[in-house]
């Protein structure tokens, strides 16, 4: 298992980060600017529903990371390149956060919508699980001393994780057929105006270059942290 | 045959330390215990809600009993004495599977009207959650069994073991509650059997080295 | 039927590093082979890739000409007792050797089994109770439990005194002359006889 990543590589990541950072902070301006003040309110709930506009896409990154990590810990297996595990390890964290920031947000939006903080709706049900399939992936890491045996086993957990969302999905919504009728249907609006449409996906460009920026960062904290443990080795 | 026998060894040793047997089902009745002291509600009320108490109070108990199936075994060797018998690893971890759940759950269903008796519940409600527990409990333990030879190298694996369990426990949960869904119990311990043996099985290769 | 276990160029790689490298050694029926070395030398190692439980090496171990996989699945014709007594401290020596009896799947008389080591005293009491000597003679007495061609001890010296190596001595002296082989690890002076050395250290790469 021999890292396959050249010095130089490094160098093009470090010179990316400042460039990345500067446009996130650009589009997230741009974008919280057409959210909050250049989009009309929603004539049932008002100005409340502007949350949504960091809501869903910190949820929608939420969900792609964690099948980025599971695709990850499958090339892993497949191909055997440690980088693959870097990959998954970098994403996990900034997962973890997303989702937090996606319950956070879906709970405060839940406050003036439903009028209390949780609502035991399917999704955000969903989301919870999902934060505790992040916080197991990451404290394999910590809880597994030798790494080697902690990259394998992560990458099972990273698998297990994948085959489990769905079955826990469908779970949820069945549950929630069963206890809570309609009252969430108000929050999946079926149609979306173009008015709202085009902050949205501002907002979601923005959040798509905060994830890059911030995966760039671990991944180069990663890497430089197996250069020193392998150092400490020899 | 190394199956049987390998059954027969787990069931003893599991009896020799007699609280073994007991300890799952007599955890199961102390959670059920604690349930009237702190729901300040009519005993009417404990009857509706008797069913989740029950499944909450086997997924702890499930929790409870993992450390055994093969963290044991593990620390002490007798793991490797299984390992390099002539027998395929696949059909040890099942053999382990099925006798862990007839060591722990067998106890379980077995104190289940006890602890109805307690509630007054019906004997035809009794009959639905004990189909239930039957149809579930496997894939429970399975899971459980697969997590913990997940874990078996970390040093806290008890405590953080729980964190990947109960998530994946949350579907057991959600149809046993429900009266009609044994099948789809049934269909769920079905798909974690074959999860579990493929898990357990590599996490074995691993953590034999 | 002798038997015979080759070992050529065995290269041990553990947590991406080297440990040993080039070993190569042959055993045969009525052999003891000696293993020592340093601490970190991989004596264990050894012992474990030959048993089959690291499967993370390179070279070749054949077992009358056929080549050993995961586990010994094909052969099972080994032993291994480890540094791990394989004992549960909360049963009696008894019980213990009961339940060896089952993943062996043989009965065979207790005498049999207390005899060689000299284990009868301590037969009822709780394991927990016995001192580290006593365990690990308990621990070796797996070994009368069922026949098998190839034994492995890790360190089975550790813990005895001069009587009871010797007792462990005759119990292997007996093992070879009815066609069997041994190969333990043992880092003292006062060592069984045997009839190859293989010093670790001039394989290790420390």
């Amino acid at each position: 298992m021999y890292l396959k990543i050249p010095n130089h590589f490094i160098n093009i990541i470090q010179a990316w980060i400042p460039i990345l950072s500067l446009l996130t902070l650009a589009t997230f301006s741009v974008g919280l600017y057409f959210a909050l003040f250049n989009s009309p309110p929603d004539y049932l709930q008002g100005d409340s529903m502007r949350i949504m506009y960091v809501h869903v896409p910190a949820a929608w990154f939420a969900l792609a990371s964690y099948s980025f990590l599971s695709f990850s810990c499958i090339a892993w297996f497949v191909f055997r390149n440690p980088n693959f595990n870097l990959f998954a390890k970098s994403i996990a964290p900034i997962g973890a956060v997303f989702t937090i920031i996606a319950l956070v947000t879906g709970s405060i939006w839940g406050k003036p919508t439903w009028g209390t903080w949780w609502a035991w709706d399917a999704r955000l049900t969903s989301m919870l699980v999902l934060f505790f399939l992040y916080a197991a992936y990451i404290m394999t890491w910590q809880a597994i001393a030798n790494k080697e045996l902690a990259a394998k086993i992560s990458a099972t957990l990273g698998i297990i994780g994948f085959i489990n969302i769905p079955i826990i999905k469908f779970s949820v919504d069945w549950w929630n057929t069963l206890h809570q009728p309609a009252t969430i249907s108000k929050l999946s609006a079926p149609s979306i105006h173009i008015s709202m449409l085009t902050p949205l996906m501002i907002m979601t460009f923005a959040y798509l270059l905060f994830l890059i920026t911030l995966f760039l960062i671990r991944f180069k904290i990663e890497i430089l942290e197996q250069k020193i443990s392998r150092a400490k080795n020899i | 045959m190394l199956f049987y026998n390998l059954i027969i060894r787990d069931l003893k040793l599991a009896f020799y330390s007699s609280t073994n047997f007991l300890l799952a089902a007599s955890f199961l009745i102390l959670i059920l215990v604690l349930i009237p002291f702190v729901f300040n509600a009519s005993p009417d009320s404990f009857t509706l809600l008797f069913s989740g108490f029950i499944w909450i109070a086997i997924a702890l108990s499930i929790l409870l009993t993992l450390d055994r199936v093969f963290n044991s075994d593990y620390e002490d060797g007798n793991l490797e004495i299984i390992l390099i018998s002539q027998f395929p690893i696949e059909l040890i971890v099942c053999a382990k599977f099925i006798s862990h759940w007839i060591s722990n759950c067998i106890p379980i269903i077995i104190a289940i009207p006890i602890a109805g008796l307690l509630f007054n519940i019906s004997l035809s409600d009794n009959l639905y959650i004990v189909v239930n527990i039957i149809a579930g409990s496997p894939g429970m333990v399975f899971i459980g069994a697969a997590i913990s030879a997940l874990t078996l190298g970390s040093k806290r694996a008890s405590l953080y073991k729980t964190i990947i369990v109960i998530p994946l426990y949350i579907p057991f949960m959600i149809f046993g509650v429900n009266q009609e869904s044994s099948l789809v119990l049934l269909g769920l311990s079905m798909i974690s059997f074959i999860f579990s043996l493929f898990t357990s099985t590599y996490s074995l290769h691993l953590y034999a080295e | 039927m002798t038997n015979k276990l080759e070992i050529n160029d065995l290269e041990c790689i553990r947590n991406e590093k080297s440990i040993f490298q080039n070993l190569t050694f042959k055993v045969e029926s009525s052999q003891t082979i000696l293993i020592t070395g340093k601490n970190g030398s991989g004596k264990t190692s050894l012992l474990r890739i030959i048993a089959g439980f690291i499967v993370n090496y390179k070279g070749e171990i054949l077992f009358n000409s056929k080549k050993i996989n995961d586990f010994n699945k094909l052969i099972a014709d080994f032993k291994f007792v480890g540094q791990k007594n394989s004992l549960k401290e909360n049963l009696t020596v008894q019980q213990n050797i009961e339940l060896w009896q089952y993943l062996y799947q043989t009965t065979i008389d207790i005498d049999q089994i207390t005899g060689p080591l000299n284990i009868k005293s301590f037969l009822d009491k709780d394991v927990s109770s016995l001192s580290d000597g006593q365990r690990k003679r308990v621990s070796l007495s797996r070994l009368t439990i069922s026949q098998s061609k190839v034994w492995l001890l890790d360190e089975p010296l550790v813990y005895l005194d001069a009587d009871k190596v010797k007792l462990l001595g005759s119990l292997i002296d007996k093992h070879n002359k009815d066609g069997g082989m041994t190969i333990y690890s043992s880092n003292t002076k006062n060592n069984l006889d045997y009839n190859k050395l293989i010093n670790m250290d001039n394989y290790a790469l420390l």
